[in-house]
């Protein structure tokens, strides 16, 4: 690196007619190379404002590099700092585009390089505050990651990694509900939780996790006010409470049946849909999912070849629909 | 050769998934409900001495949940006797027996043995409140409610609060 940034310096002073321009790059690369961060900032800033280098590609290269540096300086004391590594990463990301901008071949290699590597610190941050229930900071970030991505991500990819966040971010709230004083301390409330999950279903109404994880929060819900419940809670309450529990598991019924069509073979579904509907005392239905449960864990691990003679054999007795579908789902799996 | 920096996104679609409480909301509800009764219903003055004593008849989680319910094990003030019982015989020591739907074959037994005594029997199977079981659990629109059969819990001579009456479904 200090090899590398000797002979950019001296590419520098030469490629430069103006004495006062030599300067100022040079002393930010002189103090950049003596990792006086600072010192490079303040020179930098100063080249970027002068009339000539501020329309050079290789100043805003230049003040990109060293911005990331100090970004990289500022975020080695913690993800959490936000204030003070973000806007120094936000500048430098701000500074590669504007090289790219002005000479879209000289330094595009390195500074799309750059720029999606900080990109990706910007969503890996945003995913490392959501897992210590820093919600405002991880949602701040992950817009900036989605600003940034934009011009250098392909739409499918941007909206495939916002279903990943928001679907992440339902269920750290929903776990933040776990802990009282959490629950405080993050401002943590069932309904942000579900309207993580809706953000995510009008990305892809057909996404699993989504469907499964806003059925999953009603119904634990509904079991949390059934369990709240006290000894000495009169009959009144007791309807009342049942009155909004029976709700919230209609609330989360047809997020599950969804949820078992995109993959009838899960577990974890077909468990939920038995317990929704015991909880709704649909007894026979409760059944119906709970042997479907306890046969695709039978499935489970059989070669392709078995499973094939074993739909062939429920096709033959007219087997129910979901048993059918959960066979060909788990023989689609093996492909 | 020029080096390129790359940063892998930390997938989060494995860990974005929320597991089920599992939890026997029925039962639950059920307990409550039984000791909502013994609040509910009052038992002749020579039944207000020693333990209160449930007896459940057959496999049910409403015991455990009646237990995690009532950490003092006190019903008014008197100490909470839960136990499981096997016999028509024992029903009729009890102050309040319950029948799981698994044993509702043994109600009319239950019911020859309890005769006139303090004995409430309390059922959760379709039909049980007009074969004679005092309260009977039942499921109308999803819902648990439960239906009180006035005139089996007068002949044993408990005396039911008007509440009870009025949010129950009357058997005659």
């Amino acid at each position: 690196m200090m090899r590398i940034l000797n002979i950019l310096i001296l590419v520098v002073c030469f490629a430069s007619n103006a004495i006062g321009q030599i300067d100022k790059i040079a002393e930010a690369l002189f103090a950049l190379q003596n990792k006086n961060l600072d010192e490079a900032k303040m020179h930098i800033d100063v080249a970027v404002t002068d009339p000539n280098l501020g329309e050079q590609a290789k100043t805003w290269y230049w003040r990109g590099i060293i911005y990331k540096e100090l970004f990289k300086s500022a975020s080695a004391s913690g993800s959490t700092q936000i204030d003070q590594a973000n806007p120094l990463r936000m500048e430098s990301i701000y500074s590669f585009k504007k090289c790219i901008k002005l000479d879209s071949v000289q330094f595009l290699e390195q500074s799309l390089s750059a720029v999606k590597y900080l990109s990706a610190t910007l969503f890996n941050d945003a995913a490392d505050n959501l897992i210590n229930f820093n919600f405002d900071n991880s949602v701040k970030l992950f817009q900036d990651y989605v600003n940034v991505s934009k011009d250098i991500t392909s739409e499918k990819e941007l909206i495939s990694k916002e279903i990943e966040f928001y679907n992440f971010y339902g269920m750290k709230m929903s776990e933040a509900l776990e802990d009282s004083a959490r629950q405080v301390a993050t401002k943590a409330s069932i309904e942000k939780s579900a309207n993580a999950y809706r953000h995510v279903l009008e990305l892809d109404s057909l996404n699993q996790n989504g469907n499964y994880n806003l059925g999953i929060l009603y119904y634990n819900d509904a079991v949390q006010k059934i369990n709240s419940l006290n000894f000495n809670d009169d009959i009144f309450v007791i309807y009342e409470t049942q009155e909004i529990s029976i709700g919230l598991f209609k609330q989360a019924l047809p997020y599950m049946l969804r949820a078992r069509r995109i993959d009838p073979s899960r577990p974890e579904v077909l468990e939920g849909l038995s317990g929704i509907y015991f909880s709704i005392n649909e007894m026979d239905n409760s059944d119906f999912y709970k042997e479907l449960l306890n046969y695709t864990n039978s499935l489970n691990g059989r070669p392709r070849a078995e499973l094939e003679v074993e739909f062939e054999k429920l096709k033959n007795e007219g087997a129910a629909q979901q048993k059918l579908e959960l066979v060909q789902d788990l023989i689609g799996k093996l492909q | 050769m020029k080096k390129i920096l790359v940063l892998f996104l930390i997938s989060l679609t494995g860990l974005a998934f929320k597991t089920k409480q599992p939890s026997d909301t029925n039962s639950k509800l059920k307990a409550v409900f039984v000791y909502q009764f013994t609040q509910k219903i009052e038992w002749p003055e020579e039944y207000k001495k020693g333990d209160f004593v449930i007896g459940i008849f057959g496999e049910t989680n409403v015991s455990q949940k009646l237990l995690e319910m009532c950490p003092t094990k006190k019903i008014s003030n008197q100490n909470l006797d839960l136990k499981s019982i096997t016999t028509a015989e024992e029903a009729s020591k009890c102050h309040l027996v319950y029948v799981t739907e698994s044993k509702k074959a043994m109600l009319a037994a239950i019911l020859a043995k309890v005769g006139d005594k303090s004995t409430l029997v309390v059922t959760e199977s379709p039909g049980l409140a007009k074969q004679g079981s005092g309260i009977n659990f039942v499921v109308v629109d999803n819902r648990l409610k439960y239906e009180l059969n006035k005139k089996q819990v007068e002949k044993n001579n408990l005396k039911v609060a008007v509440q009870l009456e009025q949010l129950g479904i009357l058997i005659n």
